[in-house]
Protein backbone atom coordinates (compact mmCIF):
# COMPACT_ATOMS: atom_id res chain seq x y z
CA UNK A 1 0.00 0.00 0.00
CA UNK A 2 2.09 3.09 -0.89
CA UNK A 3 0.98 6.73 0.81
CA UNK A 4 -0.13 8.54 -2.94
CA UNK A 5 -2.56 6.26 -3.25
CA UNK A 6 -6.70 5.77 -3.38
CA UNK A 7 -6.68 2.60 -1.46
CA UNK A 8 -4.37 4.46 1.51
CA UNK A 9 -6.25 7.39 1.09
CA UNK A 10 -9.66 5.06 2.35
CA UNK A 11 -7.19 2.83 4.62
CA UNK A 12 -6.25 6.06 6.44
CA UNK A 13 -10.10 7.62 6.84
CA UNK A 14 -11.21 4.30 8.80
CA UNK A 15 -7.71 4.09 11.07
CA UNK A 16 -8.16 8.02 11.93
CA UNK A 17 -11.70 7.68 12.49
CA UNK A 18 -11.16 4.69 14.69
CA UNK A 19 -8.22 5.78 16.23
CA UNK A 20 -9.90 8.71 17.61
CA UNK A 21 -13.13 7.14 18.48
CA UNK A 22 -10.78 4.78 20.92
CA UNK A 23 -8.62 7.07 21.99
CA UNK A 24 -9.74 6.89 25.57
CA UNK A 25 -9.14 3.60 26.01
CA UNK A 26 -5.39 3.46 25.23
CA UNK A 27 -5.46 -0.33 25.49
CA UNK A 28 -8.20 -1.11 22.66
CA UNK A 29 -6.55 2.36 20.81
CA UNK A 30 -3.26 0.36 20.78
CA UNK A 31 -5.17 -2.94 19.53
CA UNK A 32 -6.77 -1.36 16.88
CA UNK A 33 -3.87 0.08 15.45
CA UNK A 34 -1.46 -3.03 15.76
CA UNK A 35 -4.49 -4.45 13.43
CA UNK A 36 -4.27 -1.41 10.97
CA UNK A 37 -0.54 -1.48 10.84
CA UNK A 38 -0.41 -5.46 10.16
CA UNK A 39 -3.44 -5.35 7.93
CA UNK A 40 -1.10 -2.11 5.81
CA UNK A 41 1.78 -4.61 5.96
CA UNK A 42 -0.15 -7.76 4.87
CA UNK A 43 -1.37 -6.10 1.89
CA UNK A 44 1.97 -6.18 0.22
CA UNK A 45 2.30 -9.63 1.13
CA UNK A 46 0.35 -11.27 4.38
CA UNK A 47 3.20 -14.11 4.10
CA UNK A 48 5.84 -11.95 5.70
CA UNK A 49 3.54 -11.27 8.78
CA UNK A 50 4.75 -14.01 10.70
CA UNK A 51 8.37 -12.34 10.31
CA UNK A 52 7.22 -9.24 12.04
CA UNK A 53 4.98 -11.17 14.51
CA UNK A 54 7.85 -13.43 15.37
CA UNK A 55 10.55 -10.28 15.79
CA UNK A 56 8.25 -8.89 18.31
CA UNK A 57 7.44 -11.74 20.87
CA UNK A 58 10.93 -12.68 20.64
CA UNK A 59 12.32 -9.44 21.06
CA UNK A 60 9.69 -8.48 24.12
CA UNK A 61 10.44 -11.62 25.70
CA UNK A 62 14.07 -11.13 26.07
CA UNK A 63 13.44 -7.56 27.39
CA UNK A 64 11.56 -8.81 29.53
CA UNK A 65 13.80 -11.70 30.45
CA UNK A 66 16.24 -8.86 30.88
CA UNK A 67 14.25 -7.18 33.64
CA UNK A 68 13.63 -10.30 35.63
CA UNK A 69 16.59 -12.32 35.63
CA UNK A 70 18.60 -11.60 38.69
CA UNK A 71 22.11 -12.72 37.40
CA UNK A 72 23.62 -9.71 35.84
CA UNK A 73 26.57 -12.14 33.98
CA UNK A 74 23.03 -13.95 32.12
CA UNK A 75 21.93 -10.15 30.69
CA UNK A 76 25.21 -9.61 28.21
CA UNK A 77 24.62 -13.32 27.30
CA UNK A 78 20.49 -12.43 26.72
CA UNK A 79 21.58 -9.41 25.21
CA UNK A 80 23.98 -11.02 22.84
CA UNK A 81 21.89 -13.38 21.46
CA UNK A 82 19.00 -11.02 20.75
CA UNK A 83 21.21 -8.94 18.86
CA UNK A 84 22.30 -11.59 16.70
CA UNK A 85 19.48 -13.13 16.23
CA UNK A 86 17.85 -10.13 14.56
CA UNK A 87 21.33 -9.45 12.17
CA UNK A 88 20.79 -13.32 11.88
CA UNK A 89 17.17 -12.37 10.76
CA UNK A 90 18.07 -9.49 8.62
CA UNK A 91 20.89 -11.18 7.13
CA UNK A 92 19.39 -14.09 6.11
CA UNK A 93 16.74 -12.35 4.05
CA UNK A 94 18.61 -9.51 3.05
CA UNK A 95 22.59 -10.47 2.41
CA UNK A 96 22.28 -14.34 2.09
CA UNK A 97 22.41 -13.78 -1.89
CA UNK A 98 24.53 -11.45 -1.53
CA UNK A 99 27.12 -13.58 0.53
CA UNK A 100 26.57 -16.38 -1.37
CA UNK A 101 27.43 -14.44 -4.72
CA UNK A 102 30.25 -12.67 -2.94
CA UNK A 103 32.22 -16.13 -1.88
CA UNK A 104 31.75 -17.92 -4.79
CA UNK A 105 32.91 -14.85 -6.57
CA UNK A 106 36.02 -15.22 -4.15
CA UNK A 107 36.48 -18.83 -4.71
CA UNK A 108 36.31 -18.26 -8.16
CA UNK A 109 39.13 -16.30 -8.25
CA UNK A 110 41.32 -17.99 -5.97
CA UNK A 111 40.79 -21.27 -8.42
CA UNK A 112 38.96 -23.44 -5.61
CA UNK A 113 35.34 -25.34 -6.69
CA UNK A 114 32.73 -24.64 -4.21
CA UNK A 115 29.25 -24.96 -3.70
CA UNK A 116 27.30 -23.11 -1.95
CA UNK A 117 22.84 -23.61 -1.66
CA UNK A 118 21.63 -21.12 -3.46
CA UNK A 119 18.27 -19.77 -2.55
CA UNK A 120 16.17 -16.89 -3.79
CA UNK A 121 14.79 -15.01 -1.05
CA UNK A 122 12.37 -12.29 -1.55
CA UNK A 123 13.09 -9.26 0.64
CA UNK A 124 10.31 -8.70 3.01
CA UNK A 125 9.53 -4.88 2.80
CA UNK A 126 10.76 -2.57 5.86
CA UNK A 127 12.77 -5.32 7.56
CA UNK A 128 15.91 -3.07 7.86
CA UNK A 129 13.74 -0.50 9.84
CA UNK A 130 11.69 -2.57 12.14
CA UNK A 131 14.64 -5.01 13.42
CA UNK A 132 16.52 -1.86 14.23
CA UNK A 133 13.75 -1.04 16.08
CA UNK A 134 13.71 -3.70 18.31
CA UNK A 135 17.38 -3.71 18.56
CA UNK A 136 17.66 -0.36 20.11
CA UNK A 137 14.41 -1.20 22.09
CA UNK A 138 16.30 -4.41 24.00
CA UNK A 139 19.92 -2.43 23.84
CA UNK A 140 17.92 0.46 26.05
CA UNK A 141 16.46 -1.87 27.94
CA UNK A 142 19.22 -3.55 29.17
CA UNK A 143 21.46 -0.38 29.72
CA UNK A 144 18.27 0.48 31.76
CA UNK A 145 17.13 3.81 29.60
CA UNK A 146 13.83 2.63 29.15
CA UNK A 147 11.36 0.06 31.30
CA UNK A 148 10.22 -2.69 28.80
CA UNK A 149 6.97 -1.73 27.60
CA UNK A 150 3.91 -2.26 29.66
CA UNK A 151 2.16 -5.56 27.25
CA UNK A 152 3.36 -7.31 24.00
CA UNK A 153 0.74 -5.49 22.54
CA UNK A 154 1.84 -1.74 23.12
CA UNK A 155 5.45 -3.48 21.49
CA UNK A 156 3.65 -4.66 18.68
CA UNK A 157 2.14 -1.48 18.33
CA UNK A 158 5.75 0.27 18.11
CA UNK A 159 7.26 -1.92 16.23
CA UNK A 160 4.74 -2.12 13.81
CA UNK A 161 2.65 1.10 13.24
CA UNK A 162 1.75 1.33 9.73
CA UNK A 163 3.21 4.96 8.80
CA UNK A 164 6.61 4.53 9.80
CA UNK A 165 6.85 0.70 9.13
CA UNK A 166 8.52 0.37 6.03
CA UNK A 167 11.06 3.16 5.64
CA UNK A 168 10.97 5.20 8.60
CA UNK A 169 12.10 7.06 10.48
CA UNK A 170 13.82 4.83 13.01
CA UNK A 171 11.65 5.51 15.86
CA UNK A 172 13.24 4.73 19.42
CA UNK A 173 10.77 3.08 21.75
CA UNK A 174 11.89 5.86 24.20
CA UNK A 175 10.04 8.57 22.22
CA UNK A 176 7.14 5.88 21.13
CA UNK A 177 5.86 4.12 23.59
CA UNK A 178 5.69 7.41 26.64
CA UNK A 179 2.88 8.63 24.05
CA UNK A 180 1.00 5.07 24.11
CA UNK A 181 1.25 5.00 27.86
CA UNK A 182 -0.39 8.47 28.82
CA UNK A 183 -3.58 9.86 27.97
CA UNK A 184 -3.71 12.13 25.16
CA UNK A 185 -4.12 15.21 24.84
CA UNK A 186 -7.84 15.80 23.35
CA UNK A 187 -7.27 20.17 23.44
CA UNK A 188 -6.15 20.23 19.89
CA UNK A 189 -4.76 18.35 16.68
CA UNK A 190 -1.80 19.67 14.55
CA UNK A 191 -3.96 19.73 11.33
CA UNK A 192 -1.55 22.41 10.32
CA UNK A 193 1.33 20.55 11.13
CA UNK A 194 0.12 17.51 9.11
CA UNK A 195 -0.99 19.18 6.14
CA UNK A 196 1.87 21.17 6.28
CA UNK A 197 3.67 17.96 6.33
CA UNK A 198 1.70 15.34 3.97
CA UNK A 199 1.20 17.59 1.50
CA UNK A 200 4.35 18.95 1.17
CA UNK A 201 5.62 15.21 1.14
CA UNK A 202 3.10 14.75 -1.63
CA UNK A 203 4.39 17.38 -3.93
CA UNK A 204 7.98 16.27 -2.85
CA UNK A 205 7.31 12.70 -4.15
CA UNK A 206 5.11 12.99 -7.27
CA UNK A 207 6.24 16.52 -8.41
CA UNK A 208 9.71 16.74 -7.93
CA UNK A 209 10.84 12.88 -7.62
CA UNK A 210 8.87 11.39 -10.14
CA UNK A 211 9.77 14.61 -12.61
CA UNK A 212 13.16 14.60 -11.40
CA UNK A 213 13.58 10.77 -12.46
CA UNK A 214 11.63 10.71 -15.46
CA UNK A 215 13.98 13.48 -16.97
CA UNK A 216 17.48 13.68 -15.70
CA UNK A 217 17.92 10.92 -13.51
CA UNK A 218 16.54 7.80 -15.34
CA UNK A 219 17.99 8.31 -19.16
CA UNK A 220 21.64 9.16 -17.57
CA UNK A 221 21.83 6.09 -15.05
CA UNK A 222 20.46 3.56 -17.65
CA UNK A 223 23.13 4.88 -20.86
CA UNK A 224 25.82 6.41 -19.01
CA UNK A 225 27.51 5.62 -22.26
CA UNK A 226 25.52 8.32 -24.24
CA UNK A 227 25.69 11.37 -22.08
CA UNK A 228 28.62 14.28 -22.09
CA UNK A 229 29.84 16.13 -18.42
CA UNK A 230 27.11 18.49 -18.16
CA UNK A 231 24.12 15.47 -19.38
CA UNK A 232 25.87 13.50 -16.22
CA UNK A 233 26.54 16.60 -13.99
CA UNK A 234 22.11 17.24 -14.25
CA UNK A 235 21.70 13.22 -13.94
CA UNK A 236 24.06 13.17 -10.72
CA UNK A 237 22.57 16.43 -9.24
CA UNK A 238 19.69 15.19 -9.94
CA UNK A 239 19.80 12.25 -8.36
CA UNK A 240 20.93 13.69 -5.38
CA UNK A 241 17.67 16.30 -5.58
CA UNK A 242 15.37 13.16 -6.44
CA UNK A 243 16.49 10.98 -3.42
CA UNK A 244 16.40 13.71 -1.28
CA UNK A 245 12.74 14.62 -2.23
CA UNK A 246 11.46 10.94 -2.33
CA UNK A 247 12.89 10.30 1.01
CA UNK A 248 12.18 13.10 2.64
CA UNK A 249 9.02 13.12 1.23
CA UNK A 250 7.73 9.77 2.90
CA UNK A 251 9.03 10.79 6.33
CA UNK A 252 7.33 13.89 6.44
CA UNK A 253 4.06 11.66 5.16
CA UNK A 254 4.42 9.95 8.13
CA UNK A 255 5.22 12.31 10.60
CA UNK A 256 2.24 13.60 9.13
CA UNK A 257 0.06 10.49 9.20
CA UNK A 258 1.42 9.97 12.65
CA UNK A 259 0.78 13.29 14.27
CA UNK A 260 -3.20 12.85 12.91
CA UNK A 261 -2.80 9.73 14.69
CA UNK A 262 -1.89 11.52 17.98
CA UNK A 263 1.49 10.69 17.56
CA UNK A 264 5.11 12.72 17.46
CA UNK A 265 8.10 11.40 15.32
CA UNK A 266 11.25 13.00 15.55
CA UNK A 267 12.26 14.87 12.45
CA UNK A 268 14.22 13.09 9.99
CA UNK A 269 16.04 15.07 7.64
CA UNK A 270 16.88 18.93 8.05
CA UNK A 271 18.44 20.75 4.66
CA UNK A 272 20.68 18.43 4.28
CA UNK A 273 22.16 19.78 1.26
CA UNK A 274 22.95 23.01 3.36
CA UNK A 275 25.90 21.45 5.31
CA UNK A 276 29.10 22.88 5.61
CA UNK A 277 30.53 19.92 6.57
CA UNK A 278 30.16 16.35 6.25
CA UNK A 279 29.53 15.92 10.00
CA UNK A 280 27.05 18.84 9.83
CA UNK A 281 25.67 16.80 6.80
CA UNK A 282 25.08 13.69 8.80
CA UNK A 283 23.07 15.39 11.28
CA UNK A 284 20.79 16.53 8.77
CA UNK A 285 20.62 13.57 6.44
CA UNK A 286 18.44 10.78 7.74
CA UNK A 287 18.85 11.93 10.79
CA UNK A 288 16.87 8.66 12.66
CA UNK A 289 19.47 6.22 11.09
CA UNK A 290 22.58 8.03 11.94
CA UNK A 291 21.87 8.77 15.41
CA UNK A 292 21.30 4.99 15.69
CA UNK A 293 24.69 4.22 14.31
CA UNK A 294 26.00 6.62 16.53
CA UNK A 295 24.32 5.27 19.70
CA UNK A 296 24.34 1.51 19.24
CA UNK A 297 27.59 1.13 16.96
CA UNK A 298 29.73 4.07 16.92
CA UNK A 299 30.12 4.76 20.78
CA UNK A 300 30.07 1.21 21.63
CA UNK A 301 32.96 0.55 19.57
CA UNK A 302 34.56 3.29 21.34
CA UNK A 303 33.48 6.58 19.45
CA UNK A 304 35.83 8.84 19.63
CA UNK A 305 37.25 8.54 23.00
CA UNK A 306 40.25 6.27 22.37
CA UNK A 307 42.96 8.57 20.16
CA UNK A 308 42.93 9.51 16.75
CA UNK A 309 43.46 5.85 15.08
CA UNK A 310 40.98 4.33 17.12
CA UNK A 311 37.98 7.16 16.10
CA UNK A 312 39.17 7.07 12.19
CA UNK A 313 38.85 3.07 12.46
CA UNK A 314 35.28 3.47 14.12
CA UNK A 315 34.32 5.93 11.55
CA UNK A 316 35.20 3.73 8.65
CA UNK A 317 33.24 0.80 9.78
CA UNK A 318 30.18 2.98 11.24
CA UNK A 319 30.17 4.00 7.42
CA UNK A 320 30.74 0.62 6.02
CA UNK A 321 27.73 -1.05 7.98
CA UNK A 322 25.76 1.81 6.99
CA UNK A 323 26.19 1.54 3.78
CA UNK A 324 25.67 -2.38 3.95
CA UNK A 325 22.33 -1.63 5.56
CA UNK A 326 21.19 0.26 2.87
CA UNK A 327 21.17 -2.44 0.60
CA UNK A 328 23.49 -6.17 -0.12
CA UNK A 329 25.33 -4.60 -2.63
CA UNK A 330 29.30 -3.85 -2.78
CA UNK A 331 28.20 -0.57 -4.39
CA UNK A 332 26.33 0.42 -0.88
CA UNK A 333 29.90 -0.45 0.68
CA UNK A 334 31.62 1.92 -1.65
CA UNK A 335 29.05 4.52 -0.92
CA UNK A 336 29.68 4.01 2.65
CA UNK A 337 33.70 3.95 2.47
CA UNK A 338 33.80 7.36 0.54
CA UNK A 339 31.63 9.19 3.36
CA UNK A 340 34.16 7.25 5.99
CA UNK A 341 36.63 9.01 4.59
CA UNK A 342 35.42 12.05 4.39
CA UNK A 343 34.36 12.16 7.72
CA UNK A 344 37.73 10.85 8.65
CA UNK A 345 39.46 13.75 5.90
CA UNK A 346 37.55 16.54 7.51
CA UNK A 347 38.29 15.26 10.78
CA UNK A 348 42.01 15.11 9.93
CA UNK A 349 41.82 18.50 8.01
CA UNK A 350 40.40 19.97 11.12
CA UNK A 351 43.24 19.53 13.13
CA UNK A 352 45.76 20.95 10.83
CA UNK A 353 43.66 24.04 9.44
CA UNK A 354 41.98 25.98 11.93
CA UNK A 355 38.93 27.54 11.41
CA UNK A 356 38.33 31.37 10.25
CA UNK A 357 37.56 33.02 13.20
CA UNK A 358 38.34 36.88 11.42
CA UNK A 359 35.48 39.35 11.58
CA UNK A 360 35.47 39.73 7.25
CA UNK A 361 31.55 39.01 6.63
CA UNK A 362 32.16 38.52 2.87
CA UNK A 363 35.48 36.28 3.39
CA UNK A 364 32.94 34.03 5.93
CA UNK A 365 29.94 34.29 4.04
CA UNK A 366 32.77 33.06 0.85
CA UNK A 367 34.56 30.19 3.13
CA UNK A 368 30.53 29.18 3.79
CA UNK A 369 29.62 28.81 0.59
CA UNK A 370 32.69 27.02 -0.65
CA UNK A 371 32.64 24.66 2.05
CA UNK A 372 28.78 24.06 1.07
CA UNK A 373 29.66 23.26 -2.20
CA UNK A 374 32.14 20.97 -1.23
CA UNK A 375 30.20 18.94 0.61
CA UNK A 376 27.72 18.90 -1.91
CA UNK A 377 29.69 17.44 -4.24
CA UNK A 378 31.56 15.04 -2.22
CA UNK A 379 28.15 13.57 -1.37
CA UNK A 380 27.27 13.59 -4.85
CA UNK A 381 30.11 11.79 -5.95
CA UNK A 382 29.17 9.06 -3.33
CA UNK A 383 25.46 9.22 -4.88
CA UNK A 384 26.99 7.99 -8.15
CA UNK A 385 27.45 5.00 -6.55
CA UNK A 386 24.86 4.26 -4.84
CA UNK A 387 22.44 5.30 -7.92
CA UNK A 388 24.78 3.50 -10.99
CA UNK A 389 23.48 -0.34 -11.84
CA UNK A 390 27.08 -1.37 -11.80
CA UNK A 391 30.37 0.03 -10.56
CA UNK A 392 31.37 -0.22 -14.91
CA UNK A 393 28.05 2.60 -14.92
CA UNK A 394 29.86 4.18 -12.11
CA UNK A 395 32.87 4.42 -13.06
CA UNK A 396 31.74 5.45 -17.05
CA UNK A 397 29.45 8.11 -15.13
CA UNK A 398 32.88 9.19 -13.74
CA UNK A 399 34.86 8.83 -17.15
CA UNK A 400 32.59 11.11 -18.51
CA UNK A 401 32.62 13.82 -16.71
CA UNK A 402 35.68 14.97 -19.07
CA UNK A 403 33.68 14.04 -22.18
CA UNK A 404 32.80 17.62 -23.01
CA UNK A 405 29.92 17.42 -25.40
CA UNK A 406 26.86 18.96 -26.43
CA UNK A 407 23.95 18.54 -24.22
CA UNK A 408 20.63 16.87 -24.59
CA UNK A 409 19.12 17.05 -21.48
CA UNK A 410 19.77 20.50 -20.56
CA UNK A 411 16.82 23.01 -20.91
CA UNK A 412 15.27 25.58 -18.95
CA UNK A 413 12.45 23.32 -17.65
CA UNK A 414 15.34 20.90 -16.68
CA UNK A 415 17.06 23.60 -14.65
CA UNK A 416 14.04 24.81 -13.15
CA UNK A 417 13.26 21.10 -11.82
CA UNK A 418 16.52 20.61 -10.52
CA UNK A 419 16.80 24.24 -8.70
CA UNK A 420 12.95 23.19 -7.57
CA UNK A 421 14.40 19.87 -5.93
CA UNK A 422 16.99 21.42 -3.92
CA UNK A 423 14.85 24.56 -3.04
CA UNK A 424 12.31 21.58 -1.31
CA UNK A 425 14.81 21.62 1.68
CA UNK A 426 13.14 24.84 2.45
CA UNK A 427 10.27 22.64 3.66
CA UNK A 428 12.14 21.34 5.95
CA UNK A 429 12.57 22.01 10.39
CA UNK A 430 10.57 24.92 11.30
CA UNK A 431 10.64 27.18 8.52
CA UNK A 432 7.18 25.99 7.55
CA UNK A 433 5.42 26.58 11.24
CA UNK A 434 3.65 30.08 10.21
CA UNK A 435 1.94 28.36 7.55
CA UNK A 436 1.33 25.46 9.41
CA UNK A 437 -0.42 27.70 12.06
CA UNK A 438 -1.94 30.01 9.37
CA UNK A 439 -3.98 26.62 8.28
CA UNK A 440 -4.57 25.91 11.95
CA UNK A 441 -6.67 29.27 12.28
CA UNK A 442 -8.84 28.36 9.23
CA UNK A 443 -12.74 27.26 9.55
CA UNK A 444 -12.68 23.08 9.01
CA UNK A 445 -14.58 23.70 5.80
CA UNK A 446 -11.47 25.88 4.46
CA UNK A 447 -9.06 23.32 5.51
CA UNK A 448 -10.53 20.56 3.41
CA UNK A 449 -11.40 22.45 0.92
CA UNK A 450 -7.55 24.25 0.81
CA UNK A 451 -5.85 20.94 1.25
CA UNK A 452 -8.10 18.95 -1.67
CA UNK A 453 -7.33 22.00 -4.20
CA UNK A 454 -3.57 21.39 -3.24
CA UNK A 455 -3.72 17.67 -3.75
CA UNK A 456 -5.52 18.33 -7.21
CA UNK A 457 -2.52 20.63 -8.14
CA UNK A 458 0.06 18.40 -6.72
CA UNK A 459 -1.48 15.19 -9.14
CA UNK A 460 -2.13 17.58 -11.70
CA UNK A 461 1.25 18.51 -12.11
CA UNK A 462 2.62 14.89 -11.42
CA UNK A 463 3.38 12.45 -13.83
CA UNK A 464 1.24 9.83 -14.25
CA UNK A 465 1.16 6.37 -11.90
CA UNK A 466 2.99 6.24 -9.14
CA UNK A 467 6.58 5.34 -8.93
CA UNK A 468 7.66 3.28 -5.38
CA UNK A 469 9.58 5.31 -3.05
CA UNK A 470 13.22 4.60 -3.03
CA UNK A 471 13.67 3.19 0.14
CA UNK A 472 11.00 0.78 0.05
CA UNK A 473 14.28 -1.34 -1.44
CA UNK A 474 16.04 -0.67 1.65
CA UNK B 1 29.52 18.98 39.23
CA UNK B 2 26.87 16.97 40.73
CA UNK B 3 24.28 18.86 38.32
CA UNK B 4 26.42 18.05 34.94
CA UNK B 5 26.82 14.48 36.70
CA UNK B 6 22.92 14.09 36.72
CA UNK B 7 22.66 15.85 32.96
CA UNK B 8 24.53 13.47 31.38
CA UNK B 9 23.17 10.51 32.58
CA UNK B 10 19.38 11.40 31.88
CA UNK B 11 17.95 8.78 29.65
CA UNK B 12 17.41 11.15 26.77
CA UNK B 13 20.82 12.09 26.44
CA UNK B 14 21.88 8.06 26.78
CA UNK B 15 19.55 7.04 24.42
CA UNK B 16 20.16 9.82 22.18
CA UNK B 17 16.39 10.64 21.36
CA UNK B 18 16.77 12.81 18.37
CA UNK B 19 14.70 15.69 18.96
CA UNK B 20 10.67 15.77 18.10
CA UNK B 21 9.89 17.17 14.52
CA UNK B 22 10.17 21.24 14.85
CA UNK B 23 7.26 21.53 12.52
CA UNK B 24 5.22 19.50 14.40
CA UNK B 25 6.48 21.02 17.80
CA UNK B 26 5.69 24.44 17.64
CA UNK B 27 2.42 24.36 15.44
CA UNK B 28 0.56 22.66 18.19
CA UNK B 29 -0.54 25.74 19.88
CA UNK B 30 -3.05 26.89 17.69
CA UNK B 31 -4.30 23.29 16.51
CA UNK B 32 -7.72 21.94 15.76
CA UNK B 33 -10.22 19.96 18.16
CA UNK B 34 -10.56 16.73 17.37
CA UNK B 35 -13.84 16.79 17.03
CA UNK B 36 -14.04 19.48 14.21
CA UNK B 37 -10.87 17.71 12.27
CA UNK B 38 -13.43 14.87 11.41
CA UNK B 39 -15.15 17.05 9.88
CA UNK B 40 -12.57 18.90 8.03
CA UNK B 41 -10.94 15.48 6.13
CA UNK B 42 -14.82 14.76 5.46
CA UNK B 43 -14.82 17.94 3.45
CA UNK B 44 -11.20 16.63 1.42
CA UNK B 45 -12.36 13.86 0.95
CA UNK B 46 -15.66 14.60 -0.67
CA UNK B 47 -13.40 17.63 -2.15
CA UNK B 48 -10.64 15.63 -3.14
CA UNK B 49 -13.16 13.17 -5.03
CA UNK B 50 -14.81 15.15 -6.88
CA UNK B 51 -12.06 17.69 -8.44
CA UNK B 52 -9.58 14.29 -9.48
CA UNK B 53 -12.71 11.77 -10.42
CA UNK B 54 -11.50 12.04 -14.10
CA UNK B 55 -8.34 10.99 -12.73
CA UNK B 56 -9.58 8.26 -10.42
CA UNK B 57 -11.90 6.82 -13.64
CA UNK B 58 -8.66 7.06 -15.74
CA UNK B 59 -6.19 5.01 -12.68
CA UNK B 60 -9.45 2.39 -12.59
CA UNK B 61 -9.52 2.15 -16.48
CA UNK B 62 -5.79 1.21 -16.54
CA UNK B 63 -5.80 -1.86 -13.53
CA UNK B 64 -5.72 -5.38 -15.35
CA UNK B 65 -9.04 -6.52 -16.40
CA UNK B 66 -10.85 -8.60 -14.05
CA UNK B 67 -13.90 -7.93 -11.57
CA UNK B 68 -11.78 -5.26 -9.50
CA UNK B 69 -11.40 -3.37 -12.59
CA UNK B 70 -14.91 -3.33 -13.45
CA UNK B 71 -15.96 -2.37 -9.47
CA UNK B 72 -13.34 0.02 -9.58
CA UNK B 73 -15.23 1.65 -12.59
CA UNK B 74 -18.36 0.88 -12.09
CA UNK B 75 -17.67 2.88 -8.40
CA UNK B 76 -15.80 6.19 -10.41
CA UNK B 77 -17.89 6.22 -13.22
CA UNK B 78 -20.87 8.05 -11.59
CA UNK B 79 -18.71 10.36 -9.72
CA UNK B 80 -16.56 11.56 -12.90
CA UNK B 81 -19.97 11.88 -14.87
CA UNK B 82 -21.14 14.15 -11.97
CA UNK B 83 -17.90 16.19 -11.71
CA UNK B 84 -18.03 17.02 -15.87
CA UNK B 85 -21.66 17.86 -15.04
CA UNK B 86 -21.25 20.47 -12.48
CA UNK B 87 -17.37 21.30 -14.10
CA UNK B 88 -15.29 20.78 -11.07
CA UNK B 89 -13.08 18.86 -13.58
CA UNK B 90 -12.05 21.44 -15.35
CA UNK B 91 -9.51 22.16 -13.02
CA UNK B 92 -7.44 19.37 -12.91
CA UNK B 93 -7.46 19.10 -17.00
CA UNK B 94 -6.59 22.76 -17.19
CA UNK B 95 -3.29 22.29 -14.50
CA UNK B 96 -3.21 18.94 -17.01
CA UNK B 97 -3.17 20.60 -20.12
CA UNK B 98 -0.84 23.46 -18.85
CA UNK B 99 2.04 21.20 -18.01
CA UNK B 100 1.04 19.19 -21.75
CA UNK B 101 0.37 15.79 -19.34
CA UNK B 102 -0.96 12.85 -21.44
CA UNK B 103 -3.81 10.98 -20.54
Amino acid sequence: MLFPTTVFAIFFLVVFTGGWLLIRQRQWWSLFMLLASYIFYGWWDWRFLGLIVFCTVFNHAAALLLVRHPVPAVHRVILWVTVAINLGLLGFFKYYRFFVMSAYSACGQLGIDCSLPFLEIVLPVGISFFTFQAMSYVIDVYRKDIPPADNVIDFATYLAFFPQLVAGPIVRASDFLPQIRRPVDMGRVDTGAAAVLILGGFFKKVVLANMLAKTLVDPVFAYPEDYGALDVLLGVYGYAAQIYCDFSAYSDIAIGAALLLGIRFPANFNAPYVAGSFRDFWRRWHISLSSWLRDYLYIPLGGSRAGNWVTHRNLMLTFLLGGLWHGANWRFVVWGALHGSYLVAERQLGRWLPAYTGSNRLLRALLRMGSILVVFHGVCLSWIFFRAETFADAWQLIVNLADWRPSELASVSAVVLLLGGLAAQVLDGDRMVPAARWFNRQHVVVQGLLAALILTVILGLGPQGVAPFIYFQF
Amino acid sequence: MATKRAKRSTPARRTGSTKPADLADQAVITGTRPGRVCPALLVFYGAALLLNAEGLLRTAGRLPYGPMRDRCVAMAMPVAHFSQQIGISRLRSAIESLVNKSK
